[in-house]
């Protein structure tokens, strides 16, 4: 890869100046010899051929049918955010609001502290992925706390599932963990399709 | 400034199709490779970060790789000269004179010629500047170099170029 210091080539500059000139419609700068003005001029014709009606109609017609494609995987991340973040809603709302019948129900410790601690926890994730639904930029930042904090759910879910009284919450758990990788595979899968046509990020 | 990718494309698919017709020999073969920038470009718009650099050198990044995996593709690779035959259908002089018109049709084929000759770093920095109408420093960042070596890179080239247009 060509690098230089921060000195540019004197003739470099004026021949950089000559066709900023000429495509400006103005006079080619003073010093530019006449032959350099003249191939400028004809690079530019050789190298602008009129875009053709049948391409533009092709390219439009492209366009459209990858936009419908795009449309869809928006579609289904979205739909898995809402969906991951009604689980978090599910832990979260009765922990902070009900914590005592909660305890009960699982037939576990009143202990309200950490019920609520949890609950605020859990609340906030699923806030953070409805916002992400909305704004797809932002998932990243979500899945890479609510992905980690579903598995670990999902682990603790199934450890205890085959003791649990009530296997509800159990369950929420592994339906969380569940939901959380599929939604992260189909993040990572719709970055590597777009990311993979850029090149962008790729050595050169 | 937020844009569309709607916008971008209507404004970039002139320079784009030039671009792409500079280095792909064919008008089919052109119109199909096109076709796949903006397909490429369109599929990967929602992850264009702007904060990594301007949309221009995004874009022709994007068809700068779908050329080289045309070529990478075709049978038998890509030819030491570029081949220029096609090009001639595409350009419109609108000279008055058809003196004029041959002497300047003769010179302009002279010149696709001789590109075609250039180094191959040359004739990409050629296409950026002038078909895909970038300034120096989006070239630079098409090509993975600095402002100043895409100068040089055209520079070079323009006065390989001279000597075609002089011995004429």
């Amino acid at each position: 890869m060509d690098r230089e210091p921060g000195h540019v080539d004197p003739h470099a500059e004026l021949t950089d100046a000559t066709i900023e000139a000429l495509r400006a419609g103005r006079s080619a700068p003073e010093g530019a010899a006449q032959s350099v003005v003249e191939v400028v001029r004809h690079l530019a014709i050789v190298h602008r051929p009129a875009v053709p009606d049948e391409v533009s109609a092709a390219v439009r017609d492209s366009a459209r049918s990858v936009a419908r494609r795009n449309r869809w995987w928006a579609v289904g991340l979205r739909l898995g955010a809402v969906a991951l973040a009604g689980l978090f809603v599910m832990q979260g709302f009765p922990s902070l609001f009900a914590s005592e019948d909660l305890a009960e129900f699982l037939g576990l410790l009143h202990e309200p502290h950490i019920y609520q601690e949890v609950g605020i926890l859990a609340l906030s994730v699923a806030l953070g992925l409805l916002v992400a639904a909305v704004r797809l930029k932002l998932l990243p930042g979500i899945l890479a706390v609510a992905l980690p904090a579903a598995i670990g759910l999902g682990v603790f879910g199934m450890v205890e599932l085959p003791h649990a009284p009530n296997p509800q919450a159990e369950l929420l758990h592994i339906g969380q963990a569940i939901a959380a990788v599929c939604l992260g595979l189909l993040w990572f899968l719709w970055r590597r399709r777009g990311r993979d046509v850029s090149g962008v990020g790729s050595k050169r | 400034m937020a844009r569309s990718f709607e916008e971008l494309y209507e404004e970039h698919l002139p320079g784009v199709w030039a671009y792409v017709r500079s280095r792909v020999p064919g008008h089919h073969d052109a119109q199909d490779v096109t076709g796949d920038v903006f397909t490429r470009a369109f599929r990967s718009w929602p992850s264009y970060d702007p904060a990594k650099g301007a949309v221009e050198a995004w874009l022709y990044r994007i068809a700068h790789h779908t050329v080289v995996d045309w070529w990478r593709r075709r049978p038998g690779g890509k030819p030491r000269e570029t081949p220029t035959a096609d090009f001639e259908d595409d350009n419109v002089s609108a000279l008055d004179n058809p003196e004029e018109h041959a002497l300047r049709e003769e010179s302009l084929a002279r010149l696709r010629q001789a590109v075609g000759t250039l180094a191959e770093r040359e004739q990409e920095a050629l296409a950026l500047r002038f078909g895909g109408g970038l300034r120096a420093r989006e070239v630079g960042e098409v090509l993975g170099v600095s402002e100043g070596a895409a100068k040089m890179l055209v520079h070079r080239a323009v006065t390989k170029l001279r000597g075609v247009m002089t011995d004429g």
